[in-house]
């Protein structure tokens, strides 16, 4: 009774929250719109300043809803009580109780490092394991690879899991052959297979981990708010070395909580789906939750990429709750290690998101969702904005130098118009931008240091300042080549051309100069073009748009320093960057950090690196018996068919592993027959060269 | 189950039979073939030995009519033919943590639980809203304007809208 009072409550003051929040975003909109339009040289009366204005409006509109939520957010968390935090229901007393259900854990992985998956996998296992609850879960790792050893590398880690942690019919794994839907579509066919087995599921990325109290306190939540159909978590990033990575999990750990507890402010039961880390109930999941394919083609067309916001609008329009439980802790990712990686990402998210404003006026949407579609759009569209305001103000400081001025715009007038500047003007504005975008940082820094007393756990209070004047610099010198990028997305998304699903590269490694070149090299010409226009036809232009120029010329060093894993240890050690969980390292992170060391290990007596799945498949009689158990019943083949891996088999043998594509070798992996033969005659087979050449120790003439 | 022992390394008719070809190149790369084959299943050294052994005899009087010593061909096969008839030994014996699969039998290791097929059919979703969002609006509208009232209100609101333009220029 009483949590339906509270869901009727919360209903009402979001409503009022949201209008509130509306009402602070248009004022200050307002506002720097008129300071704006009172700097510029004809006082917004022509066409390109009326431009100019609007476009600044959207883009200050956007960066004050970050502000105001970041404040809310502040107040929530200084007064150290939330009376509409969905955890606040979580009653201690029911830790041990009965479970409605059975709660399955879904690892859903493309192509991705498999060591790093199944050590993760293992250390939440035995977190788990340790609450004692673990009978309540199981695992399932749901596979869309499509790299053939890596594919075998998966189910070679699988079994040596289950045996090692006698976790057999506790861990499964299940490849796709066809990744239909991606990601999304690999949750619905295990919804489809075996979802009436579960009430619950917990959904990670490849990069997730969580430990087993937040896996708990996350299904007690459930328990006790039937209707809550997606509770998400906010993640913290964590274990990263190279510089850029850092500067984001630091900025994740200090910025991130007076944000969540903004988000939670305003949205309350309207809340994300992030994709991962989060926890839905699976019954309503199945019945509302499946995703249609759009009309038309991609890039706006066809499968919803980011598929989680839409799944969150469509479980909220069947009337089920989605709430961001921000203060669970225990909820671990990994940031992109380099600028790169970080910008592939972005731009299949940026295509995502674009997309999702085909739903903005689907029928039966709950405005708040609406609102999420479009805050989503705009994270990527404010960076064309941003360059198209660049590219207009830039029109205009050279038509102002070029124009002949008109003293006498009106007719008859006695007296010239003199054109004004008020410098002072462009300097509060300037300023006031500055407060709109770096006082959250400062909010936050005030309440580690002064409200809840963590300075420590950063380093001190010293270097927790040093750090955010650090990442402020760095995310300033960062942010137009991030906006050149963003802006590139989305006009490349606009114009029809679509990204594909490659996996990310999770693992450390560094940029090296030549790629940096390739990806950075035409917005560093662009920097240096605008730049030499600029000083040499409006100089006082110029100095004003250096901090734009100056690191767009400087992206390639930049991208490739930043990527550097030494000079993230040289941050670490001097102190700069540092998070809670490398002071004092949960036990779980502590364990990951020692068992991934990433070291490539070889399968004994013959040399076969662990990763080359393939070889191991054919030449390993364990992992041979293994792959083809795996594959299920015999199928019956065309003769065509047959034929053609007939004659892969014969190339095989004839002439190595090496002269097959991974096409070839995912053929003959999808057939259990040649799979057998090729390895019966490997080992059969008197032709030395040939067995050498599939990792055979050379020929041995003495015992 | 007949024990490793009795598969007759030790019996003297075998050695007998095998001794002429013990020291040919032939004989040993078999030999180590078969071994490694076994060391890839983790098999301990000893029982290592013994399968080999076994299997050299096997592939021996499986081509009793041919002369020399046995050929990898008829030692693999041999080996496997023991391989499945002592599997639950060779479990038992492996000597690492690792299970030995052989035969697509993985030991009571499931990769999947059993099928329990549900349904996830998209509920009707409106897949061009833009053009549905202004069907709606213009029927709506055209619907308000068609009561009488209603025009004629619209009407003296666009003349008065008119004649305040005129009178701004």
């Amino acid at each position: 009774m009483n949590q339906l009072l509270v869901n009727a409550a919360w209903k009402k003051v979001s409503r009022i929250r949201r209008i509130f929040l509306i009402t602070l975003i248009l004022i200050t909109t307002v506002v720097a719109c008129l300071f704006m339009s009172n700097i510029l040289p004809h006082k917004g009366s022509t066409g390109l300043e009326v431009a100019m204005v609007l476009v600044f409006g959207a883009l200050f509109a956007w960066i004050s809803i970050g502000f105001w939520i970041a404040t809310a957010g502040f107040v929530t968390l200084m007064r150290r009580y939330d009376r509409f935090a969905i955890t606040s229901t979580f009653l201690e007393s029911n830790h041990q109780g009965e479970l409605s259900g059975r709660t399955a854990i879904l690892i859903p992985i493309c192509n991705e490092e498999v060591e790093r998956v199944f050590t993760r996998l293992r250390i939440t296992y035995q977190s788990l394991e340790a609450t004692g609850r673990l009978q309540d879960f199981d695992f399932f790792i749901l596979s869309d690879s499509t790299n053939p050893d890596t594919w075998v590398e998966e189910e070679a880690a699988w079994a040596e899991l289950c045996q090692t942690l006698g976790a057999v019919n506790q861990i499964f794994y299940r490849h796709r052959r066809v990744n239909l839907k991606y990601k999304s579509g690999n949750i619905a066919d295990f919804c489809r297979r075996w979802g009436k087995n579960y009430y619950y599921m917990i959904v990670f990325d490849a990069d997730s981990m969580m430990t087993g109290h937040s896996l708990i306190r996350m299904v007690q939540v459930m328990e006790q708010n039937q209707t809550v159909g997606i509770l998400q978590t906010a993640p913290l990033g964590v274990n990263r070395e190279s510089a850029i990575a850092r500067v984001q999990q630091f900025a994740n750990h200090v910025y991130g909580p007076i944000f969540g507890a903004g988000l939670n402010f305003i949205q309350l039961g309207d809340s994300f789906f992030w994709g991962h880390n989060a926890i839905i109930r699976v019954a309503p999941f199945m019945k509302h939750c499946s995703l249609p394919r759009l009309s038309g083609n991609p890039p706006l067309g066809g499968n919803i990429l980011s598929h989680d916001f839409v799944e969150a609008a469509l479980m909220r329009r069947a009337g089920w709750e989605v709430w961001l439980a921000y203060d669970i802790e225990g909820s671990y990712e990994e940031m992109p290690p380099t600028l790169l990686e970080e910008l592939k990402r972005d731009r299949r998210w940026c295509q995502g998101n674009i997309q999702h404003t085909r739903l903005l006026f689907s029928k039966g949407l709950f405005p708040a969702h609406r609102a999420l579609f479009l805050h989503g759009a705009m994270a990527y569209v404010s960076a064309l904005l941003w360059f198209l305001f660049l590219s207009l103000s830039t029109a205009e400081a050279i038509a102002e130098v070029l124009r002949v001025p008109d003293y006498f715009p009106v007719m008859r007038s006695l007296f010239p118009m003199w054109p004004v500047w008020h410098p002072q003007w462009a300097l509060t504005l300037l300023a006031s931008t500055g407060i709109i975008l770096f006082m959250p940082k400062f909010l936050s820094l005030l309440l580690i240091i002064f409200r809840q007393r963590r300075s420590r756990e950063f380093g001190g209070i010293r270097k927790l300042f040093l750090s955010v004047i650090a990442e402020i610099i760095l995310s300033f010198l960062f942010a137009p080549i991030r906006m050149l990028f963003h802006s590139k997305f989305v006009f490349i998304t606009l114009i029809g051309r679509q990204v594909g699903w490659a996996s990310q590269q999770r693992s450390e490694h560094e940029t090296s100069w030549l790629e940096a070149i390739r990806f950075h090299g035409p917005g560093m010409i662009l920097g240096l073009i605008w730049g030499i226009v600029l000083f040499f036809i409006n100089r006082s232009f110029f100095w004003w748009n250096t901090p734009i120029i100056v690191p767009l010329i400087l992206s390639i060093p930049l991208s490739v320093l930043s990527s550097s894993t030494s000079l993230g240890k040289v941050f670490q050690k001097i102190g700069l960057f540092l998070i809670p969980e490398e002071i004092n390292p949960p036990r779980e992170l502590h364990l990951l950090q020692t068992m991934t060391q990433n070291q490539e290990t070889f399968f004994a007596p013959i040399s076969i690196s662990t990763k080359e799945g393939f070889r191991r498949a054919v030449v390993d009689p364990n992992i041979n018996a293994l792959h083809r158990s795996l594959l299920g019943k015999k199928r019956n083949l065309m003769p065509s068919i047959m034929k053609r891996r007939q004659e892969l088999l014969e190339k095989a043998l004839t002439q190595g592993p090496k002269t097959l594509s991974p096409k070839e070798k995912k053929e003959l992996l999808l057939d259990p027959q040649c799979l057998l033969q090729l390895h019966e005659r490997l080992w059969e087979t008197l032709d030395h060269t040939i067995a050498q050449k599939w990792g055979f120790p050379p020929k041995r003439t003495s015992l | 189950m007949p024990p490793l022992d009795s598969f007759g390394a030790d019996n003297p008719t075998v050695q007998s039979e095998r001794k002429p070809d013990l020291v040919s190149p032939d004989w040993q790369e078999t030999f180590h073939r078969v071994l490694l084959y076994l060391q890839t299943l983790n098999v301990p050294e000893g029982k290592a030995l013994e399968f080999t052994r076994e299997a050299l005899r096997l592939a021996s009087s499986n081509q009793r009519d041919t002369a020399g010593s046995p050929s990898i061909l008829e030692a693999m096969r041999a080996l496997r033919e023991l391989l499945t008839k002592h599997l639950s030994l060779l479990r038992k014996e492996s000597c690492s943590q690792k299970d030995v699969f052989l035969h697509e039998n993985l030991n009571g290791l499931s990769s999947m639980p059993p099928l329990n097929r549900g349904f996830m059919v998209p509920d009707a979703i409106d897949l061009i809203p833009w053009r549905t969002f202004l069907v709606r609006f213009v029927k709506r509208a055209v619907t308000i304007v068609s009561q009488p009232l209603n025009f004629l209100i619209l009407f003296i609101f666009l003349i008065l809208l008119f004649v305040l333009l005129t009178l701004w220029k």
